[in-house]
């Protein structure tokens, strides 16, 4: 079992680095999160 | 235990080493947000060096009905692996050594103050059902009017976000003071109502909310550092169920998802039955 995961492991993370993925997590974490804060957002 | 607080408090810097917004007054935007932490940590926290993991799922889940689902592969399985990762590794080992709420939870159970750190039924049920909804069925099934859907767990919920984001945000971009709304006094609210339970209960949002605590509990009987017992030197005393923080039904449930692996029950145990183990593959 625990191998099977250590493999989905390593698996993922080079389809994960493969397909970008960092790139939408970089970009999500990199701006302010106004829900984070519990505050409204501006409406213009 | 004095080597985890220190562990701790290095930690916590670890999780919030950047110190450029005492000059920008803005977040941190450089490689180290390639990366989860392992922790729950606010990647708004104007000193977060790393994104937070709950977040992410949550961001993820948003935009399962807005964009390509080409373009979500690679961060379903980029997110899939830090979750891994964390688990396989180290299991709970990081609430109790690693998670910078954590640390700020056991500070707050050091003021003196009237304590009562039992378990309460239904806290299991509670904390699944929170994640369930707050993180994963809401934000993919209500969407506003451009199509994204909300971050539940952070919007309405995460004491973390609150503290860090919100509160050091207000305090070093005062501009922002025009966006406070009803969620904001709600969501303090209710991280004082967890300030007050953290106080009186041992870890109260770990053991009642914690998404993160949850799946990484599921992961506590597979981690490789996990604790054994070895059945013919104890003599079940009970001397580390009577001195475990998070009242797990000791050394019956070692295993259980919701030891944070803070060692007490290690060190207490007077046959040396329980021992740290770093198992193989």
């Amino acid at each position: 079992m625990k191998k099977i995961l250590f493999l989905l492991f390593f698996l993922s993370l080079c389809l994960g680095i493969l397909f970008s993925g960092y790139e939408f997590i970089h970009s999500r974490a990199s701006i302010i999160c106004i829900s984070c804060m519990g505050l409204e957002e501006d409406e213009e | 235990m004095r080597s985890r607080k220190w562990v701790q408090i290095v930690s916590t810097f670890f999780h919030n080493g950047y110190l450029g917004f005492l000059n920008t007054s803005q977040i941190y935007n450089g490689f180290l947000k390639n990366f989860c932490a392992p922790g729950l940590n606010c990647h708004s926290c104007p000193s977060a060096l790393f994104c937070c993991p709950l977040g992410m799922i949550q961001n993820f889940n948003i935009s399962l009905r807005v964009l390509p689902l080409t373009s979500l592969i690679g961060p379903f399985f980029y997110l899939l692996s830090f979750f891994l990762f964390f688990g396989l590794t180290l299991g709970r080992f990081i609430c109790g050594w690693l998670c910078p709420f954590g640390f700020f939870q056991e500070l707050l159970y050091r003021i003196p103050f009237y304590k009562n750190s039992s378990n309460f039924k239904g806290q299991d049920f509670f904390k699944i059902s929170l994640t369930l909804l707050f993180v994963f069925i809401l934000p993919i099934l209500i969407i506003s009017e451009l199509g994204y859907g909300i971050l539940w767990f952070c919007k309405f919920f995460c004491p973390a976000g609150t503290l860090e984001a919100g509160y050091f945000n207000l305090f070093f971009q005062p501009f922002l003071f025009k966006n406070i709304g009803y969620v904001f006094y709600l969501k303090t609210l209710l991280l004082l109502m967890i300030i007050l339970l953290c106080i009186i209960n041992f870890r109260f949002f770990c053991k009642t909310a914690c998404p993160l605590g949850l799946i990484y509990g599921y992961f506590n009987r597979i981690s490789i550092v996990k604790l054994t017992l070895e059945e013919k030197r104890c003599p079940f005393c009970k001397i580390c169920e009577k001195v475990c923080p998070m009242r797990i039904s000791l050394p019956e449930k070692l295993d259980s998802k919701e030891c944070i692996r803070c060692l007490i029950c290690l060190k207490v145990c007077p046959y040396k039955a329980i021992k740290l183990k770093i198992s193989h593959l």
